[in-house]
C-alpha cells in the first residue's frame, strides 16, 4: 500500500500496515500534507497546514514503532481538528476574521489525548465562523471562505464543521475531529459521504474548545468508516477535570459484543413535505429494508409533539450571545462575514430569563419522553439530512426551512447519532442515514452502523478529485 | 413544525399533579424586553434586526404554550437523563 493509497483506506485498514512498518507515518504524513494543501486548498477545507509538528509527530511515531513501542490504531495516523480546539503554538481562530491568528496557552483535551494515541496532527480545518453561534444564512461565512464539498465543488461542504467532513471525504486525513451543538457534525457527514458520531453529551471532555453552548455543545469524530469513529471514540472519550461537564460513565462498551441484528430498531419517517427529496427518501428506505433483512427488529416510531426547533432555538440563541458577549460589547462583531450577526446580541437579549428557563423545562420534557422511546428501542434511524448538498450559492434559511424535530431533540437530549453514508442521487451526491440511541448507547449506534457497512459499500466511494500532485 | 396539539396538550394537563399552561408571562416579566437603541444600523438593517426580534418573540412563544408541570426541574444538571436498564 503506498501512502497515497493509504490515505484512501480507512484507519482499520492502515493500522497494521503501520504496525508492521510496510507503512512509514512519516510518508503518510507528508502525502497528506501534499493534498491538504493542493486538494484542500481548493476546497478551502483548511484553516492552517500544521506542517512542523506533523512532521515532528509522524517522526517520533517512526522511531517508537521502530523501537516496538506501538501506541494503538491511531498510532502514525494523520488528521484533521476543527479549528476550535485550541493547539498549543498554532492559531486557532474559530472560523471567525476577528479572532485570525488567536493563539493559546493550553491545548484542548482532545488534541492532547490524539497526541497521547500517537496520531499525527496535519491540519487546522475550516469552520463557519464561531460554529454558526451568532447565527448564518451563507456558505462563506467563514473567513476560510465557503467549502466546498468534495463531491461536486459548486455545492456546500455543510457547516460548521465543514473542513471536517470535506477533507475526510477528499481523503486528506485518516479522520478529523468537528463539533455538533444542533447538526455540525452529522449535516458535514451527510453531505460529504462520510461517518460521523455525535457522542452523548459529556462523554467527550470540551477543555479547550471554544463554548457556543455549554448545554449543548458536543466533540466528535469524522471518519471513512464506523469502525473508525469507534476507534477515535476510544482514545478521546472519558472524564477530564477541566470539563465540569464531562462524565464519569463509560459509554455500554458491551453493545460492541452484542449482535446488532438482534437490536429493536425504531423508524423515524419525518415530515419533511415538499422539501424532503425523493432520491433521499428511497434511498433510505432501501436502508431500512436492509437494516431489516440483517435480522433486526424494525417498526415506526412516531415522536411526540413538542416544539423541538423552537426549544433548541432559545437554549443556544441565549447560551451563544453569553459565550461571545466580549466579542459582540467590543463591536468586533461587526467583523463577521455574516451581516446579522452584529445585531444578534441585541436580538438575544430580547429573550427573558422566564423564557429561558421555561425551554430548559421543555427541554426536560423532551429528554423523558425520549427515554421512554428507548424503553421500547436500542436505536433509531431516520434520514441524516431530506436533502442532498445545498448550493454554495444557496440562501440557507431557504435551503434548510423544514422542521428538524430528531436533531433538535436528539441535541436537546444530549443522545448519540451516527451518520452513515446510505446511497447517492443521480446526480452523485451523498444520502446518509443516522443511528441514534439512548444517552451512552453510542457503541450501540456504532455496532449498528458497522454491521450496516459489512452489507454496503456506499463508505467506501470516493469522490473523483482529478490529478492531486505528490511527493 | 410539529405543533403541540391540544389533545396532546391535555394530556399533560391531566399527567402533572399541577399544570399550567402559561399563556401569559408572570407579572413583571416582559415578553420580550424592549430593543435597545442601536446607532450605526442602516434603516433595511434596523428592519431586519426588528424581523430577527419579531421572529425569536414567535419561537419563544411556541416554547412558553408547552404545558408544563409546576416544579418540573429544567435540564439544568447540563446531563442526559440515562435511561434505566
Amino acid at each position: 500500500m503506498t501512502p497515497q493509497e493509504a490515505l484512501d483506506a480507512t484507519v482499520s485498514e492502515i493500522a497494521p500496515q503501520i504496525r508492521s512498518r510496510q507503512l512509514s507515518p512519516v510518508a503518510l504524513a507528508e502525502a497528506s500534507l501534499e493534498r491538504l494543501d493542493t486538494v484542500g486548498r481548493s476546497l478551502n477545507a483548511v484553516a492552517t497546514l500544521t506542517r512542523e509538528r506533523a512532521l515532528e509527530e509522524a517522526r517520533a511515531a517512526e522511531k517508537e514503532i521502530a523501537g516496538g513501542r506501538y501506541r494503538g490504531p491511531l498510532h502514525g495516523i494523520p488528521y484533521g481538528a476543527k479549528d476550535l480546539l485550541a493547539t498549543l503554538g498554532i492559531p486557532t481562530g474559530w472560523g471567525a476574521q476577528p479572532l485570525r491568528g488567536q493563539t493559546f496557552e493550553r491545548e484542548a483535551t482532545v488534541i492532547r489525548r490524539l497526541r497521547d494515541a500517537g496520531a499525527v496532527l496535519v491540519a487546522k480545518l475550516a469552520m463557519i465562523e464561531l460554529a454558526g453561534g451568532l447565527g448564518y444564512n451563507t456558505a462563506a461565512a467563514s473567513s476560510s471562505g465557503p467549502t466546498s464539498d468534495p463531491w461536486d465543488r459548486s455545492r456546500w461542504s455543510c457547516g460548521s464543521s465543514s473542513g471536517s467532513g470535506a477533507a475526510t471525504a477528499a481523503a486528506l486525513v485518516g479522520f478529523s475531529i468537528g463539533s455538533e451543538t444542533w447538526g455540525s457534525i452529522l449535516c458535514p457527514s451527510a453531505f460529504n459521504g462520510v461517518s460521523g458520531l455525535r457522542p452523548t453529551y459529556g462523554l467527550v471532555p470540551r477543555t479547550g474548545a471554544m463554548a457556543l453552548s455549554w448545554t449543548m455543545d458536543k466533540i466528535g469524530p469524522l471518519a471513512r468508516s464506523a469502525e473508525d469513529c469507534g476507534l477515535v471514540m476510544d482514545a478521546i472519550a472519558g472524564p477530564d477535570a477541566g470539563d465540569p461537564s464531562s462524565m464519569t460513565e463509560k459509554a455500554d462498551d458491551a453493545a460492541w459484543r452484542e449482535r446488532p441484528s438482534r437490536f429493536r430498531v425504531g423508524v423515524v419517517r419525518p415530515d419533511f413535505g415538499k422539501i424532503y427529496d425523493r432520491e433521499v427518501e428511497s434511498a433510505f428506505e432501501e436502508a431500512v429494508r436492509a437494516i431489516s433483512g440483517m435480522g433486526a427488529a424494525v417498526s415506526d416510531v412516531k415522536l411526540p409533539a413538542f416544539p423541538y426547533d423552537e426549544t433548541a432555538v432559545i437554549v443556544i440563541t441565549v447560551e451563544a450571545a453569553a459565550a461571545f458577549e466580549p466579542l459582540i460589547t467590543s463591536g468586533r462583531v461587526r467583523e463577521l462575514v455574516e451581516p446579522a450577526a452584529k445585531w444578534a446580541g441585541d436580538v438575544a437579549k430580547t429573550v427573558s430569563g422566564v423564557d429561558y428557563v421555561r425551554a430548559m423545562q421543555v427541554r426536560r420534557l423532551i429528554q423523558e419522553a425520549f427515554d421512554g422511546i428507548f424503553e421500547k428501542y436500542d436505536l433509531l434511524v431516520s434520514p441524516t439530512m431530506p436533502i442532498v448538498a445545498a448550493k454554495i450559492s444557496d440562501k440557507l434559511e431557504k435551503a434548510f426551512s423544514y422542521s428538524d424535530p430528531l436533531g433538535a431533540g436528539g441535541n436537546l437530549s444530549g443522545l448519540p447519532a451516527l451518520s452513515v453514508p446510505c446511497g447517492f442521487s443521480k446526480a452523485g451526491l451523498p444520502i446518509a442515514m443516522q443511528i441514534v440511541g439512548a444517552p451512552l448507547s453510542d457503541r450501540k449506534a456504532l455496532a449498528l452502523g458497522r454491521l450496516y457497512q459489512e452489507h454496503t459499500d456506499w463508505h467506501r466511494r470516493r469522490p473523483a478529485l482529478g490529478p492531486v500532485k505528490t511527493t | 413544525m410539529r405543533r403541540i396539539t391540544r389533545r396532546a396538550a391535555a394530556r399533560l394537563l391531566i399527567a402533572g399533579p399541577v399544570a399550567l399552561a402559561l399563556p401569559k408571562l408572570p407579572p413583571g416579566e416582559p415578553a420580550v424586553r424592549k430593543l435597545p437603541r442601536r446607532p450605526g444600523l442602516s434603516t433595511v438593517e434596523r428592519r431586519q434586526l426588528e424581523k430577527s426580534v419579531a421572529q425569536l418573540k414567535s419561537t419563544a412563544e411556541k416554547v412558553r404554550k408547552v404545558a408544563v408541570p409546576m416544579g418540573a426541574e429544567p435540564a439544568f444538571v447540563f446531563r442526559p437523563i440515562v435511561p434505566k436498564k
